[in-house]
Parts: C-alpha cells; structure tokens; sequence
C-alpha cells in the first residue's frame, strides 16, 4: 500500500534517479521488473514482447531523464508505461487490431498445470474459480490482479485503468461477488457446518 | 483506510484486514484475527471459505529467472547508452553489469590425454558412457537409465538428493544413506536437437545445450562441490562461502568465485574458451592458473596450449537458454555448426568463400531449421538445398 513512508521512500529515489544516480536507476529496476513482467504476461503469452516492453520502459526513463517529470508512486509509473507500450504493440498485430484496448482480454490463468495436488477438494475448488473467472469481464479481472495480486490500492487502480474511484471499487466488488457465488454449494456448507470435515481443508 | 468504515456485515473478502492477513500476514494481523475467531467462533467456517477464495485468486505466476533479468538489465543499459537503439541491441551486446560467466569448452579429440592433475576424480571412469541416442537421457547411479521423449527437461534435486522432474514425478535414487549419497554420480545426456535445466541439490541451476552431458552428485560433499561438463552449460552457482564450486571438463578446471557462468565443451572443437560476465572465476589448465574478468574471453588452444584473452560479448554467449542466437559478425561456418547442433541436421558449409563470410543479428531458434535458414539465406548471398541427410549452403552468384 503507498503508504507515507512509500511516497517519502519513492520521491527520494525518483529524484536521486533524475540526478543520475546509477544505483538509484538499479534499484527501481531490480525492485519493479518481475512485478512488471507478471502483470504484463496477462496481456499476451508472447514473453520476448513482454520483455521487449519493459526494456523499452526503462530505456525511455534514461532517455527522457533529465526531461522527466516528478513522481511519489514509481510503480505505478512503470505499470501504466508498461501498459502503454503492450497495448500499442499488441494493436499492431492482426487479431487485436480491430478490439478497443478496453476490450483486450486479460489472461489471468488460475492453475499452473505441472502443480502437483494431492487434495480433490483443492481441485475442484480451483476448477470452479477458474471457470468463474473466465465469466468476468476483462476490466473486472485487471481490476482483480491489480488489487489482490499486484496489491495496488483502489486509487492507483483508478488511475492505471482510467476510472474513477468509486467506479474501480464497484467493479472488483461485483467480481468477487460472483466469484464467492461460484463455489457449489456443497462445499460452502462444508466450510460452515462441517466441523468433523473440516480436518480435510 | 478507506475500508475500515465497512460494515462487519459484508464478506470478508471485501475487507481490506482481512486480505490482507490472508495474503500478507504479520503478527500484529495473525493477533487480531485469532482474537476475533476466539470471540465469534461461528464465523470461523466463514472466514476459511473466504480464505480459500483470496487464495484461490492469486495466480502461480512464473517469475523471470535471475538470468533473463541479468540480461534483461544488460540490454536496457546497452540500448539507453546508443542514439540507434536498434542497430546497436544487435550489435554490440557487451555487458554492463550482469552476474553471469560464460565459459565456452571445445575439443573432444583430446579425450585420450585427460590429465590426471586436474581432475581428481576421473569421470569417465566413474560412470558409463552413454550410448548415442535421440532422447534426454538420466543415468542415475545404480546405471539405471530414465529416458525422456520430451524437447526439453526440468529436474530439481532437493537437500537430500530427491530428484523432482518437470512432471511432477518423483525419481528415487536408491540409497537413503547420506554418506553414500556423495558419492553417487548422476549424468543426464542431452542429445542435439534438445535441452535441459537442471536445479542441483545445493541449489545451483544448470542449463545444458544441445549435445551435452553433465556428471554430478547427487548431494555434494562438505568441503567441495564439483561437477563435470561436457557440451554447453549455462551454470547460476548457489552461493555458499564454505564450499567452493568446480566445474571440470577435460584439460580445465574452472573454479567459481563468483555466481554464474556458461560453460560449453563441444569435443569437435579446437578451442577451449571462457566468457565471464560478472563475479569472478580461476581457469586452470596444466599448471597455468588464469584469472578472468568480467566481459573476458579466455580462448585456450588444445592443440598449441597457449591461452589468449579477448574482450568479449556475453550475450552471444547466453542467449540459447531463451532460444535466440545472437550472432556480431559471426562466420556463416560457425554459425552453421551451432545450428547443426542445436536442430540436430547437417549443415555442409565446405565452399571455401563461405569462411570470409559474416553475419550480424538475431536468429530466432524457437521456430524450425528451414524457417532460421531462410532468414540467413534473405541476409547474405546464399541459397541452400535439402537432400535426404543434409543441408548444403551455395554461394549465390551476383
């Protein structure tokens, strides 16, 4: 959460990198580069464009260093040019070329196939998220992955996804919602009155 | 916080305390929470079904590995540093400030005279060789054999030498007895056309090319980890002060010092050669000892002895774990050589103009053998034709 500290912590840095301080421009990329390629992955599966972006990120934070305005949230700097420059490269291949960039899906995939897992009950639970989540829109999964997963507030939610405040919490509202409506009920009553199951979760 | 005005009412997972001691625990969180559960006992089957929703939703995301931000990092300084960003990423990739060594091994024919004095423990003698074949192999200390069909392979060994493959499936190798475990070798071949990663007991990650070979304990000793390499490796060494690494192939011993480094030992080769990228590594090779820095090529001549050192660029050196072939000013012969291994083909390059010429640029070696080759052939003056058993380049005349 950008709390004072962070916003204190992040000026400091952001100027100590605007007067060329090298160590200052590592460490905003050591701290921010596997956040960034994560988010980016659920643009499009092609990970060398993913990298490619993010290079060209920082490259164009050198470049416009001494031009480049003041910032008390890096992070969310990085995302929204990191954003930017997917979304602009992404439009230039065919089968986006035609969506709106508000329209471009948001991958967002649950479970990793080579996971072991031993337990039934974790899967199906996983199954019916990851069929639930497929039912929200792509705005509502960012929304999601950036408030749970990438932990970025509801105002840097807003202001990364272009939406007002109110607007931004309504929309992951109404994504968990139907979400906590996707797990059958079986396993809801489990959870509630099922103390001697309750050992199996 | 905005969120504490909400209403106990609401789910959990709506509440930002909640969340966040679900994703991000702290004492203070794990206090509050057991307290509540104390106190209002029937929401505890709510707050577990909540729980398993908030974790339920966090993706298992894979991070990049510690060598695609090294490399990663290496290009943003590469590119911000020129005016012609395009022209020079392909270019000049040498490296600002990455963690890696790339050590470049070749030459089989010597095979016969592998001295004594530098390997200690003689590994040819230690494990079988392995028989010629199309799969990635695993040779494990009883000699039994685990053949893999796949393109690529993952193994993970833990701390006490249990072997994880990238399936999922558990590899026993037999004895429990930690004494014997040091000395059991494991060799994983892997034929040309394919690779693999290997994440050894202490840690340290292998990456091996094609047509290349790894011995290695099962759990290292006390005082000395040491592996043997033939082929091409990529090596991120685990850091462990009271252990030193070695990587030993035939007429070299490299120490490590450093973190990481990339090893190829191709037995066709004339040459033994060295890249460092970062950290620092001791070569030695009969009883001279050659320190190396950072960006440093260390070319060693099987046949003369003599040890050159050269500036280097490492990425040329690394970039076949992402499946690229990073080529500046590169003979059209060796490029060819590293294809033929990689895909597996045989590539005749015998016209003699063929040793003047060069190319710059990047391949991509995801796609198929045809596929690299037509762009080479849309570079340069050369067109190529595909009999039954191999590729030959011709020199197009103008």
């Amino acid at each position: 959460m950008a709390d004072n500290y962070q916003i204190q912590s992040d000026t400091l840095l952001w100027n100590k990198f605007i007067s060329s301080d090298e160590d200052a421009f590592r460490l905003i990329y050591k701290s921010h580069v596997q956040t960034l390629f994560k988010y980016g992955c659920n643009f499009t599966h092609d990970e060398a464009l993913i990298k490619d972006c993010i290079q060209d990120v920082f490259v164009d934070l050198m470049k416009y260093r001494s031009t480049i305005g003041s910032t008390n949230n890096i992070r969310l700097y990085l995302f929204k040019s990191l954003k930017r420059k997917i979304i602009r490269s992404l439009h230039k291949s065919d089968i986006y070329r035609h969506l709106e960039s508000d329209n471009f899906p948001f991958l967002y995939a649950l479970s990793s196939e080579e996971e072991i897992i031993e337990d039934e009950s974790i899967i199906s639970r996983t199954r019916h998220l990851e069929l639930a989540m497929s039912t929200l829109s792509p705005r509502q999964k960012e929304a999601i992955y950036l408030k749970y997963v990438s932990n970025l507030s509801y105002d840097e939610i807003s202001s990364l996804m272009k939406m007002n405040y109110q607007s931004a919490r309504n929309l992951i509202f109404r994504g968990l919602e139907k979400l906590r409506e996707s797990f059958p009920k079986e396993i809801v009553l489990l959870f509630l009155f099922g103390k001697r199951l309750q050992k199996y979760f | 916080m905005k969120d504490s005005q909400e209403k106990p009412s609401i789910d959990f997972i709506h509440q930002s305390e909640f969340v966040e001691w679900v994703l991000r625990p702290t004492d203070e969180l794990n206090q509050y929470w057991k307290s509540y559960m104390a106190e209002k006992p029937l929401e505890i089957g709510r707050i577990k079904l909540a729980k398993q929703l908030i974790i339920g939703i966090v993706p298992k995301e894979k991070p990049l590995n510690e060598v695609e931000v090294n490399i990663l990092w290496s290009k943003i300084n590469e590119s911000a540093k020129s005016r012609n960003r395009k022209i020079i990423s392909i270019r000049r990739w040498s490296v600002a400030a990455s963690i890696l060594m790339v050590i470049g091994l070749s030459g089989w024919f010597l095979f016969v005279h592998t001295s004594k004095e530098i390997n200690e423990i003689n590994y040819h003698s230690v494990v079988v060789k392995p028989k010629p074949g199309k799969d990635i192999k695993l040779i494990l200390a009883d000699q039994s054999e685990k053949i893999f069909s796949t393109k690529e392979v993952d193994l993970k060994y833990n701390e006490d030498g249990l072997l994880l493959t990238n399936s999922g499936n558990q590899v026993p190798n037999k004895s429990v007895d930690q004494n014997q475990l040091t000395e059991k070798m494991n060799q994983l071949v892997v034929p040309f056309g394919k690779k693999s990663k290997i994440e050894l007991a202490d840690g340290t990650k292998l990456w091996l090319n094609s047509g290349s070979r790894a011995i290695y304990p099962v759990v290292f000793k006390k005082d000395k980890r040491e592996i043997f390499i033939e082929g091409e490796g990529l090596l991120e060494v685990a850091h462990d002060a009271s252990r030193p690494f070695y990587v030993v192939t035939d007429l070299m011993k490299i120490k490590v010092l450093g973190t990481k480094f990339d090893l190829s030992a191709y037995k066709e080769d004339a040459t033994i050669s060295v890249v460092l990228v970062e950290g620092s590594v001791e070569a030695t090779s009969g009883d001279k000892k050659i320190m190396l820095k950072p960006n440093q090529l260390l070319s060693y001549n099987k046949s003369t002895h003599e040890s050159t050192i050269s500036h280097a660029n490492v990425l040329e050196y690394v970039s076949w774990i992402d499946g690229w072939m990073l080529c500046d000013k590169e003979k059209i012969t060796s490029i060819c050589t590293k294809l033929s291994r990689y895909y597996d083909v045989r590539i005749d390059v015998s016209d003699p103009k063929f040793n003047s010429m060069t190319i710059t640029g990047k391949l991509d070696l995801k796609s198929n053998c045809e596929d690299v080759l037509k762009v080479i052939c849309s570079t340069a003056p050369i067109n190529y034709t595909i009999s039954e058993n191999q590729i030959t380049l011709i020199i197009r005349e103008k």
